[in-house]
């Protein structure tokens, strides 16, 4: 269960979220949408512990999110990849960092199809061989939740067509962001969010 | 690992360190006075460790904005990592990064003052290490502290130069002392200064890097 209560967050005089509330049942796929600047990618990183709130509480199965962290799996809006080390060097330090099985690297890999690029630097490739990776970067460790910011950025047809493939798997929450509602129809519940306020 | 790896082909801080560090040497020689007297071998030490520093803090900046290009510094805190770790991981690289700079600098700074750098090269790479592991935390604390701040590159050395004064201070001093006498027993207490400064700097590092990367 993911809960929030009356979740705000303040960038000097900018609210970026007010008072918003919500709880997500486990094993649900949440779908967070809304226009530019209307605090889809903040509240996101709320729920990951990256950001803390200026008022209220995000909790994660009861718990701050900071603590939870071997539980989630995050893809934000940066791939967090390192652009000289190869896609396989990449998926190794995080795996190391998340003491995952080293049996998940060539799994995640095959799964994402990116097999012929697993030797290639992160450089060198295009920008949607790139969000593969860093996919399979946030689910190396077969996250429990899963949070993704613009999955489909960079995707080609068939790589959105297969997001949903990739990150589905039972008992996972998993919450994604997107400005598109089309692309979450495949979502539980849909939160709407309008100026930091929930619709 | 990952960092002297990704460093090996990027080749984006080492080889910066090494040629800006190179450029001082070679600048501040002209002004060495000719005759070896103690003078003038205080002088060797000093720009010795000036052109180190200079080119330590080069790296430092470049080594901690890796981290903070492509917020990947939140990459590392999403994980279940002690940020301690990440600490002493980000303080080896930098460490290595001195060891590469002080393998080069020594031996050329050597020539200039007509050293055979087979003779001194020894004990006064002994020192840039004791100096090189507090120098590394403190380039690392402080590296990653400034990459918040707008006029970073001018922040780093305002934090770090009075922090890194006594190491620099006390390998200035005991390598002055292997250049005249070929011994630092006579300013061995200089030595015990690093080494506290080394203790606590990892150790202040150890403790606040979590508050120094976080929100």
């Amino acid at each position: 269960m993911i809960s929030a209560s009356a979740l705000s967050k303040r960038f000097g005089s900018v609210h970026a979220l007010h008072g918003v509330t919500f709880d997500i049942a486990s094993g649900k796929t949440a779908a967070i949408l809304g226009a530019n600047g209307s605090g889809k990618s903040t509240l996101l990183r709320l729920i990951a512990g990256l950001a803390r709130p200026s008022a209220g509480q995000i909790q994660i199965m009861g718990e701050d999110p900071r603590k939870r962290k071997a539980s989630i799996g995050f893809l934000g809006h940066e791939t967090y990849l390192y652009p000289y080390l190869t896609v396989i060097e990449n998926l190794r330090f995080y795996s190391r960092l998340y003491r995952a099985d080293e049996d998940r690297v060539g799994l995640t890999i095959e799964t994402m199809g990116i097999s012929s690029l697993a030797g290639s630097a992160v450089h060198t490739l295009s920008r949607g061989q790139t969000q593969r990776a860093a996919i399979a970067r946030a689910l190396l460790h077969d996250p429990d939740i899963l949070l993704l910011d613009e999955p489909y950025t960079g995707l080609d047809r068939h790589g959105s067509a297969q997001l949903q493939t990739w990150i589905t798997r039972p008992h996972r929450t998993t919450i994604l962001v997107t400005h598109d509602a089309d692309r979450a129809n495949f979502a539980d519940l849909t939160l709407e969010l309008s100026d930091g306020r929930l619709l | 690992m990952k960092d002297l790896r990704s460093e090996s082909r990027a080749k984006e801080i080492a080889p910066a360190m090494v040629m800006f560090a190179l450029a001082l040497v070679f600048l501040l020689s002209f002004t060495l006075p000719a005759v070896n007297t103690p003078e003038a071998r205080d002088t060797t030490a000093a720009f010795l460790w000036a052109s180190l520093l200079f080119a330590a803090i080069t790296g430092f900046g470049q080594s901690a904005s890796t981290e903070k290009e492509g917020s990947r510094i939140e990459g590392l805190l999403m994980a279940p990592v002690d940020p301690a770790a990440l600490f002493m991981g980000k303080a080896i690289s930098n460490f290595a990064y001195m060891i590469a700079l002080e393998m080069v600098i020594v031996p050329v700074l050597l020539l200039f003052v007509d050293i055979a750098p087979g003779l001194l090269f020894p004990q006064i790479f002994a020192v840039a290490v004791a100096a090189n592991i507090g120098m590394a935390a403190i380039g690392t604390l402080f590296g990653q502290a400034s990459q918040y701040a707008r006029a970073r590159a001018l922040i780093l050395p305002l934090l770090a130069f009075p922090a890194l004064l006594p190491v620099i201070l006390g390998a200035s001093k005991l390598t002055s002392s292997l250049l005249s006498s070929g011994t630092t027993a006579s300013e061995a207490r200089w030595f015990v200064l690093i080494g506290v400064y080394d203790l606590v700097f990892v150790t202040i590092g150890v403790v606040t890097f979590e508050f120094v990367i976080s929100e």
